[in-house]
């Protein structure tokens, strides 16, 4: 029996890391997650001047469509029409109409981009260079550059050469001449749109773009614009003001057009648009297959390739036997003691929602008013399955208690708390009742702490984003947990525990 | 930390652990058909009655909440009674009930109980409440034991038995469980009951732990627990040996108590008896086991088992 058990576990246990090299070698599906997020949570936050007039506001948002880098939006309407118009690289989010009385005069926006400029294109309809160096530079300077950008193809080596050479211009000391451009060097934007607008007159295709340059999670984040150039058969960003250019995959890119454009004509009643990024990690990184190579069998198995909302569900279900294996390790070696064998990873995943810290503060008051209502109802002498509904209630109400109150004194894990497991958080109340009369409060509570202690071992090793990383994109890998589990199902030798509850066998009295 | 250490010790000295328990004895002795004949209290009963072993009496089951009434009427002339949960486990919902001088149904502890908490005990029992896997169940209303005066003054309350373990018909171990004040009266060791035990070939009480430490006296009365004789010894070891094949499993543990004029009788079987048996005996029990199962030919008369238990399975010790 053992020998077969070790034979099986042996073969999953190969399979799956020849499948995970292979496909590791094959798809290129980077090992580890990178280090910096590459999914990002952005959200605009849009001030309306005077909540009594009507308004009528139109923002460019992320490009949409099939190779859209934007995961999810959302918007809040706040009582407006709102709608999201036009497609692909040429949308735009339009609330209009009078806000409601009751409502607070902003609006919001949100989305889930990916970083890096992969997908995108070149916007089909481009101004001629000559139009974009006008509208930043006005006419006069036209054909001085264009002299200028001449000379420099001349001199240049290769395109590359090219680029800096016209890139200098906006760095380095300038002739008399030149010194205009000192003046439009102030503005990120004129600059990148004019350094785009001579990469053109030099013959080099280009454009300029706008969005964010996500390095950590801010509240007030200014929206940056920089240059596109195809160089050496790739489109390369360029920050032409800055001397060493940042990470391509820490940009996020909004839109074409300008984002934060408030004093428009086509906007009434705006005040400003600000912006806040954050790290998504509830959404790991997309991986290199996605740039929709041929569906193959190794490209199959490949979640990442699955709708968004759909990979969120296999992301979570691929995680129970991570916390499985921790919850079987700790019982067969270690002897650990829990309510109910996989409660604690129930637990650990509705942690995921909450986070540790209010995910422990949240069960244990919900745990602790359930528990005193039970034991109210526990004088009643009631059935137990018609307990067990009313407890069952009476944890709905708890719960949704918790989420208005921490609604109104705006406490935001207060909503997520609804996303607890709740016919869970009643078998926990009723196991700890059952057990607290018939095996008493020392034992119980030990119980209860052990389950916590198990649901937070098994909640930060489910949390890792390696671990994360590697069971969504080779979802082979649970093979190899299958194999492990497979041997600790055989592990005869004694608990951690039982070192403990027999040592006095070991010594001789 | 030094306890960290001691695995392979453990190891020489033959203690069993949990997961070699589960693995080696009870999954590959215990076929899973046989297990309702040991998990159904009510199973257990019918077939030792049948094979000629004496069982407390069941007076009533209650299947619904319907019976309840009637049942209790079935019941009134008795003076005590019992009522357990068909597959209960640890002891847990089991109720023992006396009448006192007026009529009135008590507890152990001489509380009363009113009819309709009792309705609600038997309905929580009917709904699984205390079966194993909360699957719904049935609740007996049996015979309670007088049991024997040699343990009235080493127990609380409660009814004290003993504990056998049988592996392929032979008894390998025994301890004696007493419920003190802590168990509330129950027999079980993870509940604060005090473990004892047996010598096998004598039937007299070796050492008594009581939760993790090593006790002479009993916790609540006082008075010595070791040295004593255990009556009916001989023909308790006769009901272990001959369970084998009644019950068609290969490891078990057999709970017996000793009633005042009926002697020895079977309360339940254990599919999965705990290990504290070991800490209560200064034994280790996979010596033991290992000893049966290298018997090539097994003993198939209950006398020739009980024989191979008192000569070959009985002067097996810790330190050796």
């Amino acid at each position: 029996m053992t020998r077969s058990v070790l034979l099986l576990a042996l073969v999953l246990c190969a399979t799956s890391l020849v499948v995970l090299l292979y496909r590791y070698k094959q798809l290129n599906t980077p090992l580890l997650p990178s280090t910096t997020s590459a999914v990002w949570k952005v959200e605009a936050m849009v001030e309306i001047k005077n909540r009594e007039l009507p308004v009528r506001i139109r923002m460019p948002v992320p490009s949409g469509g099939k190779r859209a880098l934007v995961v999810q939006e959302a918007f809040q309407s706040s009582g407006l029409a709102t709608a999201i118009i036009g497609k692909e690289s040429d949308r735009s989010i339009v609330w209009t109409g009078k806000l409601a009385r009751d409502r607070e005069p902003v609006l919001y926006y949100w989305a889930v981009i990916e970083t890096g400029t992969r997908y995108l294109r070149q916007p089909k309809k481009l101004k001629s260079p000559q139009s974009v160096i006008r509208s930043v530079a006005g006419s006069d300077y036209i054909e001085l550059l264009e002299k200028f950008t001449a000379v420099q193809k001349e001199a240049s080596s290769d395109d590359r050469d090219l680029v800096s050479r016209i890139q200098s211009l906006f760095r380095s000391k300038l002739s008399n001449e030149m010194k205009f451009i000192n003046g439009i060097t102030r503005s990120e934007a004129s600059s990148a749109r004019l350094f785009s607008g001579m990469l053109r007159l030099a013959g080099m295709p280009s454009y300029t773009a706008r969005g964010f340059l996500a390095v950590k999670a801010e509240r007030e984040i200014s929206p940056r614009y920089w240059t596109r150039v195809y160089i050496d058969d790739h489109w390369e960003d360029i920050f032409p003001l800055l001397q060493k250019q940042p990470d391509a995959g820490k940009l996020l890119f909004w839109n074409y057009v300008d984002i934060a454009r408030g004093k428009t004509k086509k906007n009434t009643g705006l005040r400003r648009i600000s912006f806040a990024v954050a790290p998504d990690a509830t959404v790991v990184h997309p991986s290199a297959l996605r740039t929709g190579q041929e569906s193959t069998f190794w490209t199959i198995i490949s979640l990442d390739r699955l709708p968004v909302s759909m990979q969120a569900t296999y992301r979570v279900m691929l995680l129970i036997p991570v916390g499985a294996l921790i919850v079987t390790f700790f019982r067969a070696v270690i002897g650990l003691k829990t309510f109910g064998t996989f409660m604690p990873i129930l637990i650990a995943l509705s942690f995921r929602e909450t986070g540790l810290f209010w995910g422990i503060e949240l069960l244990g008051v919900v745990v602790f008013a359930g528990l005193m209502i039970r034991a109210l109802l526990s004088k009643l002498h009631l059935l137990l399955v018609s307990r067990l509904a009313a407890t069952l209630s009476v944890v709905i109400l708890l719960v949704l208690a918790i989420g208005r109150v921490s609604h109104v004194v705006e406490f935001a894990q207060g909503y997520t708390v609804t996303l607890f497991p709740i016919v869970i958080l009643t078998m926990i109340i009723e196991r700890i009742m059952v057990s607290w009369e018939e095996t008493g409060a020392i034992n119980t509570l030990m119980l209860a702490c052990n389950s916590l202690l198990l649901a937070v071992i098994s909640y930060l090793a489910m949390m890792q984003p390696v671990v994360q990383h590697i069971v969504f994109n080779f979802p082979e890998s649970i093979l190899f947990i299958l194999s492990i589990t497979l041997l600790l199902g055989r592990y005869t030798y004694y608990r951690l525990s039982e070192l403990f509850r027999f040592r006095s066998l070991a010594e001789d009295i | 930390m030094k306890f960290l250490f001691k695995g392979p010790e453990l190891r020489r000295r033959g203690v069993l652990g949990m997961n070699a328990r589960n693995v080696d004895y009870i999954q590959k002795y215990n076929p899973r058909r046989s297990y309702p004949n040991a998990d159904s209290k009510m199973r257990a009963k019918l077939l030792a009655r049948r094979a000629g072993i004496q069982v407390p009496e069941l007076y009533q089951v209650v299947y619904s909440i319907g019976q309840f009434d009637s049942a209790l009427e079935n019941i009134a002339s008795r003076e005590s009674f019992v009522i357990k949960p068909d597959h209960g486990s640890g002891g847990e919902g089991v109720l023992v009930l006396s009448r006192n001088s007026e009529g009135v149904l008590t507890s152990t502890s001489g509380t009363p109980v009113s009819r309709e908490a009792l309705k609600i005990h038997v309905a929580n029992t009917i709904s699984g409440l205390y079966s194993l896997a909360g699957q719904p169940d049935s609740a007996l209303f049996e015979y309670k034991i007088e049991f024997d005066p040699v343990f009235e003054k080493i127990s609380y309350q409660g009814v004290p038995d003993i504990r056998i373990i049988v592996f392929r018909g032979i008894p390998v171990l025994a301890m004696l469980r007493l419920p003190t004040k802590e168990s509330d009266g129950r027999a079980n060791l993870h509940q604060g009951a005090v473990g004892v035990g047996v010598h096998m070939a004598f039937g007299t009480t070796t050492f008594a732990v009581f939760s993790t430490s090593q006790i002479q006296e009993h916790p609540d009365t006082g008075n010595p627990i070791t040295g004593l004789e255990i009556p009916h010894w001989d023909q308790m070891l006769e009901i272990a040996a001959s369970c084998v094949e009644v019950f068609e499993l290969g490891y078990f543990g057999v709970d017996l108590v000793v009633d005042k004029s009926r002697g020895p009788m079977l309360l339940e079987v254990n599919v999965r008896p705990g290990l504290a048996i070991q800490l209560a005996n200064r034994v280790g029990l996979k010596k033991r086991l290992e000893v049966v199962e290298a018997l090539d030919e097994l003993p198939t008369t209950v006398e020739d088992r009980i024989k191979f238990t008192k000569e070959v399975i009985a002067p097996i010790r810790l330190q050796q």
